[in-house]
């Protein structure tokens, strides 16, 4: 499977369609993983949009050397960081736009874990440090390998071995037994 | 959440909003470009076809100045000689009206003795020339002494006309302006820069030990005392 990369060179000989491909499989999860960053589900749609803008408005910025799910994932990640770093300052919400703003996070969990396995690992993982809840986020949620995830990290591949095994050991606990199948 | 077809369109509408103000980027860019291009041929050119400010020369006559063919000659006629470096320099007497008032005085510091008597590390040497509101006064085939560089210099202690109203003021004064001095660098001489005429030039002289040895056995020699 190449991830969207066969996607991309379409979309490149202009075919309007891989368009509509890739931002079907990658829209979501990479709103999704964003979320994780910045909190905040309407920043992360924006951040994600704006991932998608970069992507397919610089045609030759992408090099084929990762999967397109992997560059998406680190276009996505460098512009949370940028949105985290410029907006440290904490913003006054509005207290009847929470609900709001809730019920839109909890539809995308629904559309991003969408059975009950996938459920339980996320509720477990929110409860992990940050470095292992994004480790385990992307080679769980996202499928990707541990070189695929270094690269999004921004980390070496056995870094990213050594997450995930204290990851995997945590969630186990936090799991408990029977949630040993899922790792 | 909103339905995934909105979001595609809003990525359209951004995709379409970067790629317009790229190309804008891209056209002010090479206008910019094109800009400083033609700003620095031009500077370019009108640097390149500028010529160097020609320094202005007067040269003074040297009618008068006697011309030596022998080197002992020039030896014979110094009060004292030595190597010194030009510590100073100061006009003097610059009136302009007159290339020959101009003169200047120069404070040398004594590098080395060669022949005469001086007390002090220091001299006072007035010639004549010099700069006066950024016009070279010399004598045609002579150059200044410049402030920093060493020399060999024939001197005397009585000038003529102009230079001998103001011995007193002086130390002393050049033998000739144009053959009582040589530039001195390094440990070897130049022939050519050997005063007097090719003729009379001591032309086995290659060291400045070696042109001093001779100075000095013409200084000793008793047929100059004579005179």
């Amino acid at each position: 499977m190449d991830n969207g990369a066969s996607s991309y060179r379409r979309f490149l000989d202009g075919d309007e369609n891989a368009f509509d491909e890739i931002v079907d499989s990658l829209f979501y999860n990479l709103v999704f993983f964003v979320n994780g960053y910045v909190h905040d589900i309407y920043a992360a749609e924006d951040i994600a949009m704006d991932a998608f803008s970069d992507l397919l408005a610089n045609k030759k910025r992408y090099n084929f050397k990762v999967s397109l799910k992997t560059y998406v994932f680190m276009i996505g990640k460098s512009k949370a960081l940028n949105y985290i770093k410029h907006n440290k300052i904490l913003s006054i919400v509005d207290f009847s736009e929470v609900s709001a703003v809730t019920d839109d996070s909890e539809q995308l969990e629904e559309i991003v874990l969408a059975n009950e396995r996938k459920r339980i690992v996320w509720s477990a993982l929110e409860k992990l440090p940050d470095n292992l809840q994004l480790a385990a986020h992307l080679v769980f949620f996202e499928n990707m390998s541990y070189e695929e995830a270094a690269k999004v990290m921004n980390r070496s591949k056995k870094q990213v071995y050594n997450l995930m095994f204290r990851a995997k050991k945590e969630l186990r606990t936090i799991i408990g037994e029977e949630g040993k199948s899922f790792l | 959440m909103k339905n995934l077809n909105e979001y595609k369109a809003e990525i359209r509408r951004r995709i379409a909003y970067k790629t317009n103000k790229r190309i804008d980027f891209r056209k002010k860019a090479s206008t910019v470009l094109a800009i400083i291009s033609a700003v620095l041929i031009c500077g370019a050119i009108i640097i390149f076809s500028k010529k160097p400010a020609e320094e202005k020369v007067v040269f003074i006559s040297a009618d008068h100045i006697k011309t030596y063919t022998a080197f002992d000659d020039l030896v014979k006629d110094s009060d004292l000689i030595m190597i010194g470096t030009v510590q100073n320099e100061q006009a003097i007497l610059s009136d302009p009206s007159s290339p020959e008032e101009v003169m200047t005085e120069y404070l040398f510091s004594i590098e080395r003795l060669i022949a005469g008597d001086c007390k002090d590390g220091f001299l006072k040497v007035t010639a004549k020339g010099g700069v006066v509101d950024g016009i070279s006064y010399t004598f045609k085939g002579a150059e200044q002494f410049k402030v920093g560089d060493t020399y060999l210099v024939f001197l005397k202690e009585k000038g003529t006309g102009v230079l001998n109203a103001y011995k007193e003021n002086t130390d002393y004064m050049e033998v000739s302006p144009i053959q009582g001095k040589m530039q001195i660098s390094g440990e070897t001489i130049d022939m050519a820069d050997i005063p007097c005429s090719e003729a009379s030039n001591p032309s086995s002289v290659t060291k400045i030990d070696d042109l001093i040895e001779l100075i000095q056995s013409l200084w000793n020699d008793p047929s100059r005392n004579q005179e």
